[in-house]
């Protein structure tokens, strides 16, 4: 669920790019009327609706509160344990918001490039900053449609086949 | 409010979140919500696993049962649609939407919810001409027709989106709108991925019921994913009723590997006063409560009612009062309740079960979603009553597309990319070369040529019922479906066109196939199951090699279409 705490940052210069048309309009070019519920105040506090488990449930409560007779086939790993797999994360806990911090471990492997660590000479987590960074692209909050200008549906229509979603698009053939 | 836009997701959670979370940081900014354009692929365990079209061999957990069982949590709020590639059985499980993990949020077949007073729909699967009549009549354990099947896109969706008339924000479906490539830069497009050249030019690329919900639903932004490219365009609709033509900016992205542009930042204005919670839609459950009864889970074909003089309503648009009855059903608040629990265990990697059975059992939020608004859960419908349905709604007719079906293709066909050197587990981009899981005509097998997926092999109906005991008195586990009798075999072997005697009754698309005419007592015509024959689930290799016999003039033997509207 959100973070009801957290305030959004004003958007300042570096913010990404661009912004959305306004709310939407109706199909008359109106406003939308606006029924009770449509931008209501926020909702008055609630709880789980069915006290039976929340989100926030561990495993092993919520198997507890079942009975049981199926807690042998869980797992019994606290919800901290991450198991190392393949591709190993630098994270072993929970993940959090914290930033992507691998100061700290960089800090750990200075020197030589072939200082042996727990994950071997390239990998681990120097590789995992790396990763992200080959994740990461600066276009991803760039507006895809800024070079684009809208083009109207009359002019492609000779481009397009007849959109029913019966016509299977290809000529019907007669058996001879 | 920022929204992160990710297109296939393929399981990478981790990586996705992580992503974010470096973006952030470095661009100093805050994502408020991400939105998932399908492939999530919630595999909770190794049943669910099973219950995912991919090649056993491409198979791999992934990361998203760390989310459901706790050990992570989503840092912003999810929201996703179905692909092709998901785990159907616990998606089915939630066909009206629900988290399937705590703050992700599965929209289900359809649906529109809100956030911020942000209305955001979908729409789940991809689009395949021969199952969109049906109903959603599949139900695990699946066969090798089911287990894709059950993520086509249905008209019975299709026609309750129509029903809204109120402008949507957002909009998401997997494979594209037909038609939406020529509004953007195509030439780009086409040199990304050349093999899409023929189908753009024929204009057969992507899906015409979307490209119908875009042209009549009009959303500010429709977000797609499915064939791995970043692709954006802008829309300028047709003006209506004397308005202003309005605009929708579509964009499709990438899968999430290194280098590739699966992931977007997009700001859309949010609407002040609006709840900080993710609401349901009271137009959209107005919409289900009204169609509720239209359809049945069944696989015959479905013929939405219409303006014809055949139908007392075709109209089922949602009025003010039946939108205010909604509220009142939801006791005035419309925040979805955070209800989230697990209902089977998750993958542990200490402990790996690999001969886990994908269970099938109704789930706790659908039951109070359905108990609150009146409706019926469709899957747990689909599990008790599809033997029976089989047999009673045989005589419905249906139109034969076998040889002429359309659709998006499972995996676009693509050049074998650069696979990301982190990962030595499931790539797509392999199995587009290597499989050909949607080649109706050729009936090319598959290459799950091993019975150990959801497929049920032969004379092992006792073991489905293997899941761990557990209280079920709040909830239903379905029975395992009954195999048919054996005296239909031989009868069925007489008419099978050079294809096995069905081992189970598990498969529902035989009503379309050579067996149903003396099985169900409606239909009068023997036709060559357009793929394998559902109904030798419990022989894949054979069924995978079977040749298929292809006729060129279906369009004659074609029954004449039941007006019906019930299904």
């Amino acid at each position: 669920m959100q973070r009801p705490h957290f305030r959004h940052p004003r958007p300042g210069p570096r913010t990404a790019g661009f912004r959305s048309p306004p709310p939407a309009f109706d199909r008359t070019g109106s406003m939308v009327p606006s029924p009770p519920w449509a931008f209501s105040t926020p909702p008055p506090p609630f709880g789980p609706r069915f006290g039976q488990c929340s989100p926030n449930t561990p495993p092993r409560e919520f198997f507890g509160n079942r009975g049981g007779s199926g807690g042998k086939h869980f797992s019994g790993q606290p919800p901290g344990h991450t198991p190392r797999m393949s591709n190993p994360s630098p994270r072993g806990t929970p993940y959090r918001r914290s930033p992507y911090d691998n100061s700290g471990r960089h800090a750990e492997h200075q020197g030589s490039p072939r200082t042996s660590t727990p994950f071997g000479s390239t990998h681990g987590r120097e590789r995992g900053t790396n990763d992200m960074e080959k994740y990461y692209k600066p276009s991803m909050l760039q507006d895809p449609w800024a070079d684009l200008k809208p083009i109207s549906v009359t002019e492609t229509q000779s481009k397009c086949n007849s959109q029913q979603t019966t016509n299977t698009g290809r000529p019907g053939r007669y058996y001879n | 409010m920022k929204i992160a836009v990710e297109g296939c997701c393929h399981g990478e959670l981790d990586k996705i979140y992580e992503s974010i979370s470096y973006l952030e940081n470095k661009e100093g900014v805050k994502v408020d919500l991400l939105l998932c354009c399908g492939d999530f692929q919630a595999v909770r365990n190794e049943g669910d696993m099973k219950c995912m079209a991919v090649p056993p061999k491409y198979r791999s957990m992934q990361t998203f049962y760390k989310y459901y069982s706790g050990e992570k949590k989503a840092p912003v709020l999810t929201i996703f649609i179905g692909g092709n590639h998901e785990a159907s059985n616990y998606l089915q499980e939630l066909h009206y939407g629900g988290w399937v993990a705590p703050n992700i949020y599965y929209m289900g077949y359809a649906g529109v919810v809100r956030f911020r007073g942000v209305r955001i729909g979908g729409l789940s699967g991809i689009f395949k001409s021969h199952d969109y009549k049906k109903g959603h009549f599949e139900f695990p354990p699946y066969n090798q027709d089911t287990l894709r099947s059950v993520y086509h896109i249905r008209n019975i969706d299709v026609f309750k989106l129509k029903q809204i008339k109120m402008p949507l924000d957002v909009f998401m479906t997997h494979d594209w709108p037909r038609g939406i490539y020529h509004y953007g830069n195509t030439n780009q497009l086409l040199h990304k991925k050349k093999f899409l050249r023929q189908e753009v030019e024929s204009g057969i690329l992507g899906s015409p019921a979307a490209a119908e919900l875009l042209e009549h639903l009009q959303p500010s932004y429709w977000f797609s994913a499915h064939l791995h490219v970043k692709f954006a365009a802008v829309m300028q609709h047709q003006a209506k009723n004397n308005a202003s033509p309005k605009v929708t900016k579509f964009l499709s992205l990438d899968k999430c590997l290194p280098h590739r542009d699966f992931l977007q930042i997009v700001e859309v204005a949010d609407r002040p006063g609006s709840s900080q919670n993710l609401e349901y839609d009271p137009e959209w459950l107005a919409i289900l409560k009204a169609t509720d009864n239209l359809q049945k889970p069944l696989c015959n074909f479905w013929n939405p009612p219409q303006d014809n003089g055949l139908h007392t309503r075709w109209d089922f648009s949602a009025s003010q009062e039946a939108m205010m009855e909604v509220v009142s059903d939801l006791s005035g608040d419309l925040c979805i309740p955070e209800n989230f629990c697990l209902t089977v265990p998750a993958y542990d990697p200490n402990r790996p079960q690999p001969n886990a059975h994908p269970t099938y059992c109704t789930n706790p939020q659908t039951t109070e979603l359905c108990a609150t608004l009146g409706l019926t859960d469709k899957y747990a419908l689909a599990g008790q009553g599809a033997q029976n349905y089989r047999v009673e709604g045989a005589t419905e007719e249906e139109e034969d597309e076998d040889n002429q079906s359309t659709g998006s293709t499972d995996e676009p066909s693509e050049y074998p990319t650069d696979t990301s050197v982190l990962s030595s587990s499931y790539n797509p981009d392999e199995i587009t070369i290597e499989d050909e899981w949607e080649e109706e005509e050729e009936g090319v097998g598959c290459a799950e040529e091993k019975g150990t997926d959801a497929v049920v092999p032969e004379g092992q109906d006792s073991d489905r019922d293997s899941s761990p005991s557990r209280e079920t008195a709040s909830r239903l586990v379905l029975p395992p479906p009954r195999a048919p009798p054996e005296t239909e075999a031989p009868r069925r072997s007489s008419l099978s066109l050079l294809l096995p005697p069905p081992s189970s009754s598990l498969s529902t698309s035989a009503s379309l196939s050579q067996g149903s005419s003396e099985e169900e007592g409606g239909l009068t015509l023997a036709r060559v199951p357009k793929r394998t024959s559902g109904e030798t689930q419990g022989l894949p290799i054979h069924s995978g090699g079977t040749p298929q016999i292809k006729r060129r003039n279906q369009n004659i033997y074609t029954a004449v279409e039941d007006e019906e509207s019930e299904g």
